[in-house]
């Protein structure tokens, strides 16, 4: 009780003496119409028709946190009690509910609302009913021969007007109705697309989903179809006349007195409201497909979820177990077994080469006499890393590398398409102490002396890499060709006969 | 009865090859295309399916696979063929498409890798893409499917990331490398993928197993 009352006093005490007039606080009000919207918005979710000036002075200081200080210190004027009271736009203070309640004119609420399509009121069901009463009972009165359908009639005239206000509120509010349910489809994005940022759990997910899904069907089942009921010519109702059915009733009453025009003007309303109809009925029918859609999603992630749980993720918990040996998920882990199962890879046969002409016969003996000669030849490698050890590095690679010449000139090279990789291999396989710089001076005797033994080395640009000590090492394919003199063909040499026969 | 005087391997149109299948009735090799059949013997060798629409990359555009049409065709003769080596051809009416099932006597023990994997894949896919709010149904649509930042969104995930190692694949890029490679997902020219009959199938059967349960 007294901390309420020391904030209230110190937030009066803080607006200076200055106040403003009618428009001008009006002007404030909706240039900066977020604190009211945000007010109204609380107001309606409390289902109240009053707000705390406390929650007003509230969003006033988050408001005006980062603005200039003049704007400031003029929003705190407009907002403060004494002001919107002596301006007119609050029609009551009431302080003696332990809270000071303002009560705000409904028009000044009603404009803020226009501004912002978020804060119309919601019709029910129940409304709509309230104003179909109020027409068929209008209707009722007319019939009863009440009144003596004469303008000039003081009672005649309020009863017009009265009807007039009627159906022109009923139609602001259908009205209004319609542009929120227009941008519906925009806020149901908006829904779906903000909890699926980041990740989430499947208990976060399922929840949020069914809140959406709560929240939409509510608004269908409660606000967009009764409304679509209401509007709809063929609807018809116990014991009132339907929308569509009350009006041409007054209208052909009105018709039948010779009230023209106020019969038209009726009849203009009744066309209006027939057209609301559709719009309503596109809405519905996005609101309808979009519940649609939500549920199957929701089936198809829980059957998804089901085999998830079920068995992909015992399976993988099984692979992180104290069991060393698992690390891969086995076959309990296949979710539908008798979908596609057992494809694998499968090898062809490979042929094998086996002939009986005399060319196989020489290739096959040319093989083996080189793999022979090799063998002789490259057990003198040994004394090569022998002669190697961790001092004096640079002697012994020259040692190393002295010696490897000399062995590599006995070896016969043999025509390849990487003879890196056959030096690089053969090298590998038979001595353990082999380091990657003797391939390289292999390489670099190679390319000086290849032309001695007949041979051509081509650098390609192939690549392909060697594994040495957990290393890989990538370099040029190095193509090794014999050098082969070929015989003048016949067609040449008979050339050759000819021109010396013209000489 | 296989005709032995024409040796085991046929040659060409030459080849009378002959056998009676389960229901008596007598299958000849005669009139089938050499090339086309070794063709589609390469693609089972690989471990692939064969789909009834394959996906060009280059036009990008689906076709009607020819290789498939003529197994159809010749679905008799085919199934005889496969069986003689010991392997099982297999046609899937959901996902039109065909594959060898090899009879997996001999190793027991050892998983059905190709279904893991493929099943797996699939699965997270079609989780992943429901918990964004997009159908299922778009990953098999060309003009949708999914792309490298869908890719690199299920990479940055723990728990997937740990199945992915659990499933032996080096990283998720590799996953789907796979499942293009076996022609379950189609790439195309624009670092963008979707599914392919067979992959639309699966994730249809793992909705509707559940809601027949």
């Amino acid at each position: 009780m007294v901390t309420h009352i020391r904030s209230t006093n110190a937030y009066s005490s803080k607006a200076d003496s200055k106040l403003l007039g009618t428009v001008e606080t009006l002007n404030v009000l909706l240039e900066h119409r977020k604190i009211m919207s945000q007010c109204i918005r609380e107001m309606d979710a409390k289902a109240v028709n009053y707000i705390p000036d406390y929650a007003i002075y509230q969003r006033v200081k988050t408001y005006t946190l980062h603005v200039k200080s003049d704007t400031r210190r003029r929003v705190e004027i407009a907002f403060s009690t004494a002001n919107l009271l002596q301006s007119h736009i609050v029609m009551d203070a009431d302080s003696g509910q332990g809270e000071n309640r303002l009560y705000f004119q409904e028009s000044v609420l009603a404009v803020i609302r226009l501004c912002d399509v978020s804060l119309f009121k919601k019709l029910t069901d129940v409304q709509l009913k309230t104003h179909l009463q109020v027409l068929n009972q209008a209707h009722e009165t007319m019939i009863s021969g009440q009144y003596n359908f004469d303008l000039n009639d003081d009672d005649f005239a309020e009863f017009s007007d009265n009807l007039f206000m009627h159906v022109g509120r009923l139609m602001s509010d259908i009205r209004q109705n319609i542009v929120k349910m227009q941008s519906l489809s925009k806020d149901l994005e908006a829904l779906t697309s903000t909890s699926v940022k980041g990740e989430l759990s499947t208990a976060q997910y399922i929840a949020a989903k069914q809140q959406w899904l709560g929240e939409i069907v509510k608004l269908y089942e409660r606000h967009i179809l009764p409304v679509l009921l209401f509007l709809n010519p063929d609807t018809t109702y116990n014991d009132l006349d339907g929308l569509h059915a009350v009006i041409s009733k007054i209208r052909d009453t009105f018709y039948a007195h010779k009230q023209d025009v106020i019969a038209n003007n009726i009849q203009s309303y009744g066309l209006s409201f027939l057209n609301f109809y559709q719009p309503i009925e596109a809405t519905a029918n996005v609101v309808n497909r979009f519940i649609h859609k939500e549920r199957d999603s929701l089936q198809r992630f829980n059957a998804i979820e089901q085999y998830y749980q079920h068995k992909l993720l015992p399976e993988l918990k099984l692979t992180q177990s104290d069991n060393l040996n698992k690390k891969l998920m086995g076959n309990a882990a296949i979710i539908l077994p008798k979908f596609s199962p057992n494809i694998r890879a499968f090898s062809r046969p490979i042929g094998y080469g086996f002939n009986d002409s005399p060319a196989y016969f020489k290739n096959l003996f040319n093989e083996l006499e080189a793999r022979t000669r090799d063998i002789f030849d490259s057990t003198d490698l040994n004394s090569v890393f022998a002669a190697a050890s961790d001092n004096q590095e640079s002697m012994h690679r020259m040692h190393r590398h002295n010696q490897l010449v000399d062995i590599l000139k006995h070896i016969q090279l043999r025509e390849t398409d990487d003879l890196l990789n056959m030096v690089h291999l053969r090298l590998t396989e038979q001595f353990g102490e082999y380091r990657l710089y003797d391939l390289i001076n292999v390489l670099s005797y190679y390319r000086v002396h290849s032309n001695n033994a007949n041979f051509t080395l081509k650098i390609t640009n192939h690549f392909a890499q060697a594994q040495h000590n957990d290393s890989a090492y990538r370099y040029r394919k190095i193509r090794c060709l014999p050098i082969i003199l070929r015989p003048l063909d016949n067609a040449a040499v008979d050339l050759i006969n000819k021109e010396g026969n013209n000489d | 009865m296989i005709d032995t005087k024409q040796g085991s391997i046929p040659t060409g149109n030459a080849a009378t090859l002959q056998n009676v299948t389960a229901d008596g009735v007598m299958t000849s090799f005669n009139h089938l295309n050499q090339d086309i059949s070794t063709r589609i013997y390469q693609r089972f060798t690989q471990g692939k399916i064969i789909t009834k629409l394959g996906y060009n990359k280059l036009k990008s555009a689906t076709f009607e696979d020819k290789d498939f049409t003529y197994l159809f065709r010749f679905m008799r003769e085919f199934t005889l063929l496969y069986r003689l080596i010991g392997k099982q051809l297999e046609y899937n009416t959901q996902g039109e498409f065909f594959y060898i099932s090899n009879f997996s006597d001999s190793e027991i023990d050892e998983a059905d890798e190709h279904a893991l994997k493929t099943q797996a894949v699939l699965l997270i896919l079609g989780r992943y893409f429901e918990m964004t709010s997009r159908s299922i149904h778009n990953l098999a649509d060309e003009s949708l499917g999914f792309n490298d930042k869908d890719i690199a969104e299920i990479s940055q995930n723990d728990e997937y990331k740990a199945i992915c190692k659990a499933l032996r694949f080096p990283n998720w890029q590799k996953a789907i490398d796979y499942m293009v490679a076996r022609g379950f997902v189609f790439e195309t020219s624009s670092n963008h993928y979707f599914l392919s009959s067979a992959g639309k199938a699966f994730c249809e059967v793992v909705v509707d197993a559940n809601d027949n349960r």
